[in-house]
């Protein structure tokens, strides 16, 4: 992520899995990784790297922010192909 | 500049109202006030300090030192709340007694006073961090003005919350208190949790237990206040209510265990 970017601005996950994501900051002013629907918060310093621990997940959408600069924005889709595909 | 506001609101409201709480609850106890004022002093210096590392902390522990800290300063201050409520439970009533006759000095007062500076600077210090990146994060875009007059309503809010509940009757104060820093505990430790999970170290034991935020967002003011005072998550996980009612029974117990020992004390001299 740059200050008002995420990129890629979505990401598509599997359900029922834990997932680590890590966030990298590529401005030079610091960044807060937040989420209300992840329940997820981490402050991001400039050009640092955090990895944070997601799910196991439902299907669904769930959005995302940069709580320094709420203009940043995007979303994961938790998708369930997987798991219909198995039995 | 709203959005500034609303942030700069957020950040410093969980800090003003522990403050507040720890300054009830602590009524009647001598030179009180200065140990909250070390204890502010302690927690900016602190949030200085980890404002200008947090690079640092951001890359230890395979860049999970942040969640981790933060989930570690979440417990210190659960844990000398849970302290302070079980301490109460055997001085409650001798503050009490001092407080409506203000003739009696209150002795063994400055253990408590330790765990309320400890209480203060832990909840300056993770708020104020956090509060410093992003006015750094802000100031680069020009936004400044705001944050004065949001200091001075959060300001307003603590002292609010504070009068209120000077205003309790002192046989009822300290239970009062006592409740409200129980739930405050409890509420704390669950978020420590949430840190802890974040950090890929405790399991989520399933996310999003129940959805209540089409009921009461935590994003609202409202949402937010319970948030802060008695715990209130919208989305929990599995983890988070774990901890919150293994809290809440822990110091429950601990503090029933005090006060009937203490009554039996009382009852055999």
């Amino acid at each position: 992520m740059d200050g008002r970017h995420f990129v890629p601005q979505s990401l598509t996950l599997p359900a029922g899995k834990k997932v680590r994501l890590t966030v990298h900051n590529h401005a030079r002013l610091p960044a807060e990784f937040e989420s209300y629907d992840l329940s997820r918060e981490v402050v991001v310093p400039p050009g640092g790297t955090v990895h944070i621990y997601v799910g196991p997940l439902k299907p669904g959408k769930y959005h995302f922010f940069n709580d320094f600069n709420p203009a940043a924005r995007g979303w994961i889709v938790v998708d369930d192909a997987k798991q219909e595909s198995q039995p | 500049m709203t959005g500034t506001a609303i942030v700069v609101f957020r950040e410093v409201l969980e800090a003003a109202l522990i403050i507040a709480i720890a300054l009830s609850a602590s009524r009647g106890i001598e030179r009180r006030g200065i140990w909250v004022i070390a204890g502010m002093i302690a927690g900016l210096i602190g949030a200085g300090f980890v404002a200008g590392f947090a690079d640092e902390l951001a890359s230890t522990l395979q860049g999970n030192g942040q969640s981790i800290f933060n989930a570690g300063i979440l417990l210190v201050a659960t844990a000398m709340l849970a302290w302070h409520n079980i301490w109460m439970k055997s001085h409650g009533q001798q503050l009490a007694a001092h407080i409506s006759s203000v003739s009696s000095q209150v002795s063994d007062g400055s253990r408590p006073l330790l765990a309320l500076a400890i209480i203060v600077a832990a909840a300056v210090l993770r708020e104020g961090s956090e509060l410093v990146l992003f006015l750094w994060a802000i100031a680069a875009g020009g936004a400044r003005e705001g944050g004065m007059a949001v200091g001075a309503v959060i300001g307003l809010v603590g002292t609010l919350l504070y009068r209120g509940l000077l205003r309790i009757p002192v046989r009822h104060f300290f239970n009062v208190t006592g409740w409200l820093v129980l739930l405050l505990a409890a509420g704390l430790a669950a978020q420590a949790a949430g840190f802890l999970n974040q950090a890929g170290l405790v399991p989520a034991l399933g996310t999003n237990l129940w959805d209540t935020s089409h009921i009461l967002s935590q994003r609202g003011i409202t949402g937010q206040l319970l948030h802060i005072l008695v715990g209130y998550t919208a989305r929990p996980s599995g983890i988070e209510v774990l901890f919150y009612l293994v809290t809440l029974t822990a110091i429950f117990s601990a503090m029933k265990l005090v006060s009937s020992h203490h009554r039996k004390l009382a009852s055999g001299s």
